[in-house]
């Protein structure tokens, strides 16, 4: 065991926000400390005050509304000074930011300036803290380009940031945040935005880096997966307070609070088949503010749910008796690219290219790859709210693509889509009532407008929402009773076929269990086909009979979902499925010990 | 008075109107205006005739009557006057000539109304007269393209830079705008700059003093600069600040000052100076006002950007957040209203301009307008057009320069 300096104390932190509705203490009374050399991990679903944490030892919680109410952050520089940095006055935390506590934040795509160059951004904070020339700056600048591995580090030097792909360019962020080597890295959900096998390569390197400079990280995140890929100690927040913390393997051991078992049960697994995923609800609730245990075993919870290999069988033999809802044959969505002077097109991007597959009444198809590999385009050409190039899309005997206006029209009342941004896909200016009632209108079912609004209702409490919520507005809302309010959105036409597009991918884990458990449930009480698209492996195992995994426009494999985990036999696949964290205590300790090392 | 007069008074109509219910009973212009041709040369025949005592009462008769006719169009009156006259030449051998146009009078009456068409009134008829049209003239010119022979009454339009001739007081168009063009530029470069150079950070400044006391006057302030019209404004100024009547008469009321041979170059600047301090406060207000709320609104959207907080989160301090990270990102809509205030710069202010009689580009043109002088009108209309369209291509190129994201090789 090496020897353990601390380097951050935080002590009884309060900090508020100034609402409408008073004072609200977004984070409640947090303590932790910090080590060198060490990574911790702070989880918690949106809201549970974990990046307010973060932002309030940086002091970039914007001032008003919010501010730090109380506590100490004591921070222990290499001289061996201790600095409370809620003390200090602005101008001497501005030497700290930077260059002593760095930051990377979650969106890559919109946290570098779009108006300078990637190496200007970088640059700029090595001169502003280190007495260092311009030409020093850029070759310093490439030397941290080549460190975290971007290709061509000449090229990004000069490059403006929507020129980077999102791994690159959160590859950057890390290059800006490692420049001055900082003692307190704070990483906020940096690779939420990100495919896996990318997130895997930028944990390795955020890894590789604090071990070469000696750091310590406080990484934030919703997924308790990921911090077991790269945590050694977990602090659990919930509702602004820390409710657990402890070594990373005590915790996926024998987590303590509810809600720590909560979260490590609502991820979908990947060996085990379920039924529904297990949810914080059902190991705790909340009586005036007191939390009571429901269930104290995570191992019990999804022994509750889990489904025979007898019953999958038997599930997959039913399926294939069935008719083919759906065709598609040797579909081809094609962008163009380049155009020549006149207009004519000179180069294609190939979104989709042959895709060939059906979907039986009644089963989940997924769809599964990284961005960009054309997945969604195809849900889209399915619908044919993408133009298809070539190829037939057979649905129930009648070609999608030849279909006229009119027949089209009946054809949405049973194919809809359910999006992926549950933000911005409800109109802001619309009650969630009405957005449910519209499609109904457009296509003049039930007699009058009293009918209407009685099924949309009726619809609301489907979903697990309240009748009285029928004239609020969508802003009023969390992101995953948005996304319930989209789901009753396309139930409203009571269709067969429904298109779910990373539908649960913009959602905290605990919430994206109880979405994903909704869509299970009403797959069985209306026997609904589902082509679920999903970047997230795990998910579409979870919730497919056969899964689909796409690259670059074309299928890679195809087949039951279990078998193609258990087996992937191709390549792509494989690299596809070993890049997901796995959360599984074996693999904990072996990252932990390979951190040691 | 004989009846037949009588009858005449009491049908009397002016002859536009008979004319214009002629045309709303039969509507086919051609025969009509055959009609009153012929009415013309019946009427002429009458001078040639010999007089004597037969032609006496009757020419008299038949002259009344032809005249009468120019104000009828009842058939019944028109064929009663046709007898009356008809009876009248009939008395004397001397009308002979005067007959044969009264025949083809008669045949041209009846020709209008067996072509009648009254329903072409009601259906509109297009003419296409191709190229010779006054705009063309005006845009193209008439002359020959390549030629360098003396065309005399000739131009050579527009495109050619030959703006025409002022109607009010034969000028070339060209000369009168030479007289007025500095003056404007002046008056708009000076508004313009100071505009710029105050609403920039202003807006700056008031952003990042978003919902404090500070912040709150200054919008308040600012925007009811926006709200009062210049004219009143203008009319104010010159009321209160340039006549000894309110004890505060400090500045000049129009014109531009007296320049005489003798004057050094500083004295000519301090008495032109003088004279445009109260214009050019009115023409910089508003957009001041404008200018700088946009630039706070834009500032503030950036502000609130992740990359904000990311050069917060390196260190920099407030200052160089908001001017090297977050101002350029907010240009945009400054740019954008520039491409719209460019053409005003050159076309002028009509308020302004007239209100301190200033004699720039507005207030020639509004004078234009007034005198119906076009030539000066579609040339100052054309320049404005142009210089709409420079302005838009300078926005667009500016916003390339602003943001890299922008790019104009796709």
């Amino acid at each position: 065991m090496m020897e353990k300096k601390l380097l951050l104390e935080v002590k009884n932190l309060v900090t508020e926000f100034k609402t409408d509705d008073g004072i609200v203490k977004a984070v409640n009374d947090v303590s932790f400390d910090l080590y060198r050399g060490e990574t911790i991990g702070i989880v918690g679903e949106s809201g549970s005050g974990k990046s307010v944490t973060s932002l309030s030892a940086m002091r970039l919680i914007p001032n008003p509304p919010g501010r730090i109410a109380s506590g100490q952050i004591i921070y222990h520089t290499k001289d061996g000074k201790q600095i409370d940095l809620v003390k200090i006055s602005e101008k001497e935390m501005q030497s700290f930011r930077g260059n002593e506590l760095a930051m990377i934040f979650q969106e890559p795509m919109t946290s570098l300036n779009p108006v300078f160059t990637c190496g200007n951004q970088v640059m700029e904070t090595i001169l502003l803290h280190q007495k260092v020339t311009k030409q020093e700056a850029e070759k310093l600048t490439l030397e941290l380009f080549e460190k975290v591995k971007l290709p061509d580090p000449k090229r990004v030097l000069n490059a403006y940031p929507h020129q980077l792909s999102g791994g690159q360019k959160q590859r950057v962020m890390i290059a800006m945040a490692m420049s001055c080597k900082p003692g307190v890295l704070i990483a906020d959900e940096p690779t939420t935005a990100l495919d896996v096998t990318v997130q895997k390569t930028i944990l390795q390197l955020m890894n590789d880096l604090k071990k070469e400079i000696d750091s310590a990280v406080i990484f934030i995140t919703h997924d308790l997966g990921v911090i077991a890929e790269i945590a050694d100690r977990v602090l659990v927040m919930y509702k602004g307070r820390i409710v657990e913390q402890g070594d990373v393997v005590s915790i996926f051991e024998s987590p303590k609070h509810p809600y720590t078992k909560g979260l490590l049960a609502c991820r979908p697994p990947l060996d085990l088949r379920l039924r529904v995923l297990p949810t914080v609800t059902d190991f705790m609730k909340e009586e005036n503010g007191q939390i009571i245990e429901l269930q104290s075993s995570v191992e019990e919870a999804i022994k509750n749910v889990i489904v025979t290999k007898e019953d999958t069988l038997k599930r997959r033999a039913e399926l294939m008796t069935r008719e083919k809802i759906l065709q598609l044959k040797g579909v081809k969505t094609y962008f163009p690219s380049k155009r020549d002077f006149f207009g004519n097109v000179k180069d294609y991007v190939k979104a989709v290219d042959d895709v060939t597959f059906d979907v039986y009444e009644g089963e989940t198809m997924g769809l599964v790859g990284e961005s960009g590999c054309g997945k969604t385009t195809l849900g889209r050409t399915i619908l044919r709210l993408a133009p298809a190039t070539a190829g037939e899309i057979i649905y129930k005997g009648r070609n999608v693509l030849d279909l006229n206006q009119a027949d089209m029209l009946d054809l949405r009342k049973e194919m809809q889509i359910i999006f992926q941004d549950p933000y911005s896909s409800l109109n802001p200016r619309m009650t969630i009532g009405n957005a449910i009632m519209e499609p109904m209108m457009v296509h003049g079912i039930y007699g009058s407008d009293k009918e209407r609004k009685e099924k949309t209702i009726e619809l609301l409490e489907k979903v697990n929402m309240k009748p009285e919520q029928f004239a609020r507005y969508p802003h009023e809302f969390s992101g995953g009773q948005r996304q319930r309010v989209c789901i009753a959105r396309a139930l409203a036409l009571n269709p067969k076929f429904i298109i779910c597009d990373e539908s649960v991918s913009a959602l905290d884990v605990s919430v994206q269990a109880q979405v994903l458990n909704l869509l299970i449930n009403l797959r069985e009480e209306f026997k609904f086909t589902y082509i679920f698209i999903s970047h997230d492996l795990s998910v579409v195992k979870f919730m497919s009979d056969r899964m689909v995994v796409m690259n670059k426009g074309k299928v890679e494999e195809m087949g039951y979902a279990d078998d193609i985990y258990n087996n992937p036999s191709n390549e792509y696949t494989q690299k596809l499925i070993q890049a997901i964290p796995k959360g599984s205590l074996e693999d904990i300790k072996r990252n932990k010990a390979a951190r040691m090392a | 008075m004989p009846p037949h007069q009588i009858a005449c008074i009491k049908s009397s109509k002016s002859p536009i109107e008979a004319l214009e219910r002629m045309i709303a009973n039969y509507g086919n212009w051609p025969e009509i205006q055959n009609y009153y041709v012929q009415i013309a040369a019946l009427q002429y025949s009458t001078y040639d005739v010999q007089q004597d005592s037969t032609t006496y009462e009757s020419g008299r008769t038949l002259k009344e009557n032809i005249a009468s006719l120019f104000t009828k169009y009842k058939d019944e009156e028109i064929k009663q006057g046709f007898a009356e006259m008809k009876a009248a030449i009939a008395q004397s051998p001397n009308f002979k000539g005067v007959g044969v146009e009264m025949a083809k009078l008669e045949t041209s009456y009846k020709a209008v109304q067996d072509n009648a068409t009254p329903s072409k009134n009601y259906i509109p008829k297009l003419y296409w007269y191709g190229m010779h049209n006054q705009f063309h003239r005006w845009m193209f010119g008439d002359k020959k393209w390549f030629s360098s022979e003396e065309e005399p009454g000739k131009g050579s339009g527009f495109i050619r830079a030959d703006f025409g001739f002022s109607y009010t007081d034969k000028r070339p168009v060209w000369s009168k705008m030479k007289d007025a063009l500095p003056w404007t530029l002046l008056l708009n470069a000076i508004s313009l700059f100071l505009a710029y150079l105050f609403s920039i950070p202003l807006g700056v400044w008031s952003a990042r003093r978003k919902g404090t006391i500070a912040d709150r006057i200054t919008t308040f302030v600012l925007f009811l600069m926006n709200s009062l019209p210049s004219f009143w404004i203008a009319t104010m100024l010159i009321t209160f600040l340039t006549t000894s009547e309110y004890g505060m008469n400090f500045f000049p009321t129009f014109g531009l000052g007296d320049i005489d041979d003798e004057m050094t170059w500083f004295e000519i600047a301090m008495e032109r100076g003088y004279h445009l301090i109260l214009p050019v406060f009115c023409l910089t207000y508003g957009s001041l006002a404008y200018l700088s709320r946009q630039m706070r609104g834009g500032l503030l959207t950036v502000l609130r950007q992740d990359y904000i907080r990311t050069a917060r989160a390196k260190g920099l301090d407030e200052g160089r957040v908001v001017w090297r990270h977050a101002f350029r990102n907010s240009l945009i809509p400054i740019i954008t209203i520039f491409a719209s205030i460019f053409p005003a710069a050159i076309a002028g202010s009509f308020i302004a301009e007239s209100i301190f009689s200033i004699p720039g580009m507005g207030k020639l043109s509004l004078d234009a307008l007034f005198s119906r002088d076009y030539p000066v009108v579609f040339t100052v209309m054309m320049l404005s057009a142009i210089l709409t369209m420079v302005g838009n291509l300078f926005a667009d190129i500016m916003y390339a320069v602003v943001d890299p994201r922008i790019s104009f090789n796709k």
